[in-house]
């Protein structure tokens, strides 16, 4: 699965970002970078999706793919994917439920949660009151102490319904992956499994075990909130999806909604017009139908687009330069987030 | 004052024993009194009960200092999954409003553990002069003297946060005080008139052995046909993560046993588990660095073996105390080969700074005129505690008068050469109880204590080299492999399935 991810983004990508691009954007680094990239490039369901992510895990994975020629050096931080890489991509079938711009933080959170109140939920149906907690996050533990106090009248009930949902919920997966998910879980029967352990099974490469459990909480999570029915939906309560825009970015916008001027709104809010612009572009990665001939006109959009599209490239400094310099790089910016992946 | 007969009522209502370990009685009876004390109690002898017990007898709040975060934290999470929620511990791990919450909620606290350098926080002493202290522990108290092994500049500013709370009555503890560091902690806390308390370190149920082999592959032939004949709870320390890791899946390879690893860079969750694991007797051997054992209290552990060369003999000491809490025979395995000591010296050397570092520091001050924040070094590439060291030094040689910086340059290399040497004379011992002709239950602990306990099973290898035939084969429980459906079942309706 991890290669699969990793082709996607590389050929999304097209070696116009390095390597470090990709494993900022699997970890979620919260940077206008990463956000930009994930925007642009068409991969920002892939944010954040592999926190535990290391250098020479991808590192590893990349040597591999090199040496079965799916993807070729371009120079010493950037790669390209080749027709077998290409091949590899289109013959890949995978189930994928990540979300990861707008939900990583909201199933993060969840994962946390349902570890610990299985937890809780067993060991009271094990009916055994000293054990320490698996996940040690004090807003989780807040969380679910507080829920704790709200049910503990019946616990019983609920895990009887969460046994059930889970039987029915799981229900697309294969069994090596429910395998996975259910030997996470740390109750009165026992502890849970570690990464490391659940790979020794040999069913799957180590590095793709937390990636699989991942996906299916993407996809728990998702049927959860949906379904006001299920004790899980209850999980999800207050996780929603992340707010895209910073504070400051909203402020800029609603700003130069008012005033129509970058130099204005950098004066107003004692800025620098760089960070302005920032704003201004993340307005529109966020919503493309934002209208955009303040900062273009109709011909210039078009001038532009056309080149991208003959350029084949997101490069603001190839674009640039084809165009003569004629347009800005904010303007090139804003009509790059206007055009997002098309 | 409480009769001594009455504490075994408390102790089995908070913590569920029925009898005291040797010596935790006397502590607290002291405690109670109000009288200053000193208690060195070997690792492993239930050295916390001696302030939470009182801590929840007394009232007013108890203040806690101690070093070690992670060993914060789990004891103040054992308190709580025994019920004693009036718990807290302050550190700079926390959040600004987790930090707010217990500032404000100071009066309700039974017990506060925090560290030196959140103690030193002027809000902090200010906020404690309106809560009545009823007792100020402090915690691995060798860290508060340059002869002990683990000096830490910050628990020297403690004597004077004692006077600040009006004379608290004190408890100073540790696992490892040579004479001298016990009286050392006693006059830098300005207490030399406080009861000291010492209990033997040495363990008679313990038997010693310690292999000189050729090479690493040798040493590694060495374990892995030792462990062939093992099946109990055992730790194996290492000094770098990788071996850890490397050496569990190699012992794995060989089906060795239930076998996992634990460092601390380690994602949160699987260190919980793994941890949890071999509490809960579902994995037998832990490969792991020292950030495993604090806090753990597992009382059959069988065998301690050691991979590689702990750095000082006080570290060794504390390690090997994790063997046989329950008092049933149990084994220290130490493995060297040749230059297995290069790891400990190289890091003793990075502790302090280079005669380079000092140089610059001095300069920079100079030029400053005045003791540079860290961020302002950067070029000097300090470590924190090299940082601290400088730091230190420069303050308390102004304090007492040193300007010119040719002479504060003088004196600081000086202080830093000697401090140097004592820390390699911590690895040299180490080292002649790994190449002693004699007893090496003698030689470990003749810094200590002037004579040892007749042990009660094997000696040591030197006495008897019989103990590397040891073998200990207890009962395991048997790990099934459950189908996804009938594991979902045992989590969460152990009874049968009964539908809502």
């Amino acid at each position: 699965m991890f290669r699969y991810i990793l082709l996607d983004c590389l050929h999304s990508m097209n070696a116009e970002r390095t390597i470090s691009g990709v494993f900022h954007l699997l970890r979620g680094k919260k940077s206008s970078q990463t956000f930009q990239d994930a925007k642009v490039y068409g991969i920002d369901q892939y944010y954040g999706v592999y926190p535990g992510l290391r250098r020479e895990m991808i590192t590893r994975v990349l040597h591999r793919l090199e040496e079965e020629k799916a993807i070729e050096r371009v120079d010493e931080s950037r790669v390209t994917i080749t027709g077998v890489g290409r091949q590899e991509l289109s013959d890949s079938d995978f189930s994928l439920y990540f979300s990861g711009m707008e939900y990583s933080e909201a199933v993060n959170q969840f994962q946390d949660r349902l570890l610990l109140w299985v937890q809780v939920l067993s060991n009271a149906a094990h009916r055994q009151d000293h054990y320490f907690p698996v996940v040690e996050k004090t807003p989780v533990q807040q969380w679910v102490k507080t829920f704790y106090n709200r049910e503990k009248r019946h616990l019983q009930s609920d895990a009887a319904a969460l046994f059930r949902e889970l039987n029915l919920t799981l229900q697309p997966f294969t069994d090596m992956e429910k395998n996975l998910f259910v030997r996470r879980f740390t109750g009165g029967d026992g502890t849970g499994w570690t990464y490391d352990q659940l790979a020794e099974t040999g069913d799957i490469e180590p590095i793709d075990v937390p990636l699989y459990i991942k996906n299916m909480h993407y996809y728990l999570f998702f049927t959860a909130a949906e379904d006001r029915t299920l004790h899980l939906h209850k999980l999800t309560g207050d996780l929603v999806k992340k707010e895209t825009l910073t504070a400051s970015s909203k402020k800029s916008i609603q700003l130069f909604d008012q005033y129509q001027s970058i130099e204005d709104v950098a004066a107003v809010r004692g800025l620098k017009t760089s960070t302005i612009e920032d704003h201004l572009v993340e307005a529109v990665l966020v919503d493309p139908g934002r209208p955009v001939d303040a900062f273009i006109s109709d011909s210039g959009f078009e001038e532009i687009r056309q080149v991208v599209r003959k350029t084949g490239t997101k490069r603001l400094k190839i674009i640039h330069d084809q165009l003569n310099g004629g347009y800005s790089y904010f303007q090139l910016r804003i009509v790059l987030a206007k055009l997002q992946k098309g | 004052m409480i009769h001594p007969l009455d504490l075994e009522v408390p102790l089995e209502k908070y913590f569920g024993f029925t009898t005291f370990r040797p010596g935790q009685k006397e502590v607290i009876s002291n405690v109670l009194d109000e009288k200053d004390s000193l208690a060195i109690l070997p690792t492993g002898s239930g050295k916390s009960l001696c302030y939470q017990l009182p801590s929840l007898m007394k009232p007013g709040i108890t203040i806690v200092v101690s070093p070690l975060i992670s060993l914060m934290i789990d004891q103040v999470k054992q308190m709580k999954a025994q019920g004693m929620k009036r718990v807290a511990a302050l550190h700079s791990f926390l959040t600004t409003e987790e930090r707010r919450f217990i500032f404000h909620n100071l009066r309700s606290l039974d017990l506060l553990y925090i560290s030196p350098e959140m103690l030193l926080m002027p809000k902090m002493r200010e906020a404690l002069q309106n809560v009545k202290v009823s007792l100020f522990v402090v915690d691995e108290a060798h860290c508060i003297s340059q002869w002990g092994h683990e000096f830490r500049t910050d628990y020297l500013k403690l004597g004077r946060i004692l006077e600040e709370l009006a004379d608290p009555p004190l408890l100073a503890v540790s696992a490892t005080a040579t004479p001298q560091v016990q009286e050392d902690i006693l006059f830098q806390l300005g207490r030399t008139k406080a009861q000291k308390l010492i209990y033997p370190m040495d363990k008679p149920n313990i038997q010693l052995s310690m292999s000189i082999r050729r090479n690493e592959s040798e040493k590694l032939e060495f374990l892995k046909e030792y462990l062939s004949r093992q099946q109990a709870p055992a730790m194996i320390y290492f000094s770098s993560r990788q071996t850890a890791e490397k050496v569990c899946y190699e012992l794995k390879e060989h089906n060795l046993g239930r076998i996992g690893f634990y460092h601390g860079g380690m994602e949160p969750v699987d260190r919980q588990l793994v941890q949890q694991q071999f509490m809960r007797n579902e994995l037998d051997v832990i490969c792991c660095t020292s950030a495993f054992g604090m806090g753990i209290d597992k009382p059959d552990i069988r065998l301690v073996i050691h991979y590689h060369l702990p750095p000082r003999i006080e570290s060794f000491i504390q390690e090997i105390g994790r063997a046989g809490r329950d008092g049933r025979e149990c084994t220290s395995l130490l493995l060297y080969s040749p230059g297995d000591d290069r790891l400990p010296r190289m890091f003793i050397e990075s502790e302090l700074p280079s005669d380079h570092q000092v140089e610059d520091f001095v300069y920079l001050a100079s030029a400053y005129k005045k003791i540079p924040a860290i961020e302002e070094c950067a070029t000097l590439e300090l470590s924190e505690s090299q940082y601290n060291f400088l730091k230190y030094q420069m303050e308390s040689s102004k304090e007492a008068g040193v300007i010119d910086p040719q002479t504060l340059l003088t004196n600081m290399k000086r202080t830093k050469n000697r401090r140097e040497e004592k820390k390699q004379t911590h690895l040299q011992r180490m080292l002649e109880v790994l190449h002693t002709e004699g007893c090496r239950r003698n030689e470990l602990y003749r810094h200590f204590q002037s004579h040892v306990q007749p042990p009660e099973y094997i000696c040591c290898d030197k006495c008897d080299p019989s103990v590397f035939e040891v073998t200990y084969q207890e009962k395991q429980n048997r790990t099934t492999t459950m189908s996804w459906h009938e594991r979902l079942q045992a989590l969460l309706l152990p009874g049968g399935f009964h539908d809502g």
